[in-house]
């Protein structure tokens, strides 16, 4: 959301933009603050792509709807992930984003769910399908297998949580041994598949490239992989330090990994580190791991 | 992204570690926050023994390795002339965008040569532009 919101800045619009804490966790109080008499829009991630946390959606969309405020949520990491209900807990949400190859559909499909009653300016001008919203012929085997992929990542939710949430946390313990590393995100409130660490005295790019190199896939918030100088925006807005910042990486699990992955991992990772503290000017030796 | 001969000096770093008794030591970092520590064992004005400590991204380190091979054996005044464009081309080329971190290898180089110098009571060498 953030480049559309900058986008309509250039336009005129003011726009809010709100802190996190620690655990990038956004504070539904501070959202009804920022409130104003003619705030027209609230948008809150569901979960945070970089550090897994689940931000209290259905508290923030109950004080939207009590202010008479559209609320729009970007889902497009947590189908198949968390159970959302829009008719319960998620009723108040009345825009959601989703994007099909994010629960193993097809690439180049996504969606907009829009809650009856909510208007839209008309995304594509033209032609007149989907009720004149989007203009162009529908892409009919995407919105097929975009709707096959739903129902299969939804199906089974529970035990299939259960299943990689037991790796994670397993992975996730394994990973903590390291000496000075930290679990990036909420530790309870995030998505059951991912991890976020930060390493310190090693860059990202170097520990990803290592990793690449023994078959492990993983990615990183570090500045020198996306070709900036400054490091994730999400590894700075729950207030790491850069120096910090820089040595982060992402582990997700997926439902073709296996508990031999993990211990693939929990072998490789360790000395991965160790391999990259050892050629660090930063490195001094200590124990304590903060968690 | 990187090619065969990068990944080969960033998987297996050439001299890395410290020298204790090191004659001139240098150090260097940039805004992308690669930095390297160099350490140099010098006899006639030869650099006899070279090794170094990197932080950063795989350029960085495999630029810091080819950079203490090409000045390994040489003289200081070869050193102090090693270019980033020599390095990047002993590796044959770098990524656009990371050539940048291969310019702490030539800083950190001189760093240390005038680390020795000011040893030596001689007169610390001009950064040229």
């Amino acid at each position: 959301m953030l480049y559309p919101c900058e986008y309509l800045e250039t336009k005129g619009f003011n726009v809010t933009y709100l802190p996190v804490d620690r655990y990038g966790l956004v504070d539904p109080s501070e959202v009804e603050a920022a409130i104003r008499k003619d705030t027209i829009f609230i948008s809150v991630m569901y979960a945070n792509n970089e550090i897994g946390t689940i931000e209290p959606i259905p508290e923030i969309g109950e004080i939207a709807k009590e202010h008479g405020i559209p609320f729009h949520t970007d889902a497009v990491q947590v189908i198949g992930k968390i159970p959302l209900d829009m008719k319960q807990k998620d009723r108040n949400v009345d825009m959601l984003s989703l994007s099909s190859h994010k629960f193993y559909g097809p690439k180049g499909i996504g969606a907009l769910y829009l809650r009856e009653r909510t208007e839209i300016e008309n995304y594509m001008h033209g032609g007149g399908q989907e009720r004149k919203k989007r203009a162009g012929t529908e892409n009919v085997a995407g919105i097929v297998g975009l709707g096959k992929a739903i129902e299969l990542a939804t199906a089974n939710l529970e035990k299939h949580n259960e299943r990689t949430k037991k790796m994670r946390d397993r992975l996730l313990a394994g990973i903590l041994e390291i000496p000075d590393c930290r679990l990036n995100g909420h530790p309870e409130k995030r998505l059951p598949d991912n991890l976020n660490f930060s390493f310190e005295y090693i860059e990202g790019e170097s520990l990803l490239l290592m990793l690449d190199q023994r078959g492990i896939c993983s990615s990183t918030g570090s500045a020198c992989s996306s070709g900036s100088l400054e490091p994730s925006h999400v590894l700075r807005a729950i207030g790491l330090p850069p120096e910090i910042a820089q040595g982060s990486l992402r582990l997700t699990l997926g439902d073709e990994n296996s508990e031999e992955d993990i211990d693939y991992v929990l072998e490789v990772l360790p000395e991965t580190v160790g391999k990259l503290r050892a050629m660090s000017p930063f490195y001094k030796p200590t124990t304590a791991c903060e968690k | 992204m990187y090619n065969k001969k990068v990944m080969d000096h960033f998987m297996n770093p050439r001299n890395v570690g410290e020298i204790e008794d090191a004659d001139g030591i240098g150090e260097a970092g940039n805004p992308h926050g690669d930095h390297m520590k160099i350490f140099l064992k010098i006899r006639d004005d030869r650099i006899e023994d070279v090794k170094f400590k990197t932080f950063g991204c795989a350029a960085a380190i495999a630029s810091s390795s080819m950079a203490t091979e090409l000045i390994k054996g040489k003289t200081l005044k070869e050193a102090w002339e090693l270019t980033n464009d020599a390095v990047a081309e002993a590796l044959e080329g770098l990524p656009p965008g990371k050539l940048e971190c291969s310019v702490v290898s030539r800083e950190a180089i001189h760093s240390a040569i005038n680390e020795y110098r000011k040893k030596q009571g001689l007169e610390p060498l001009p950064e040229q532009k």
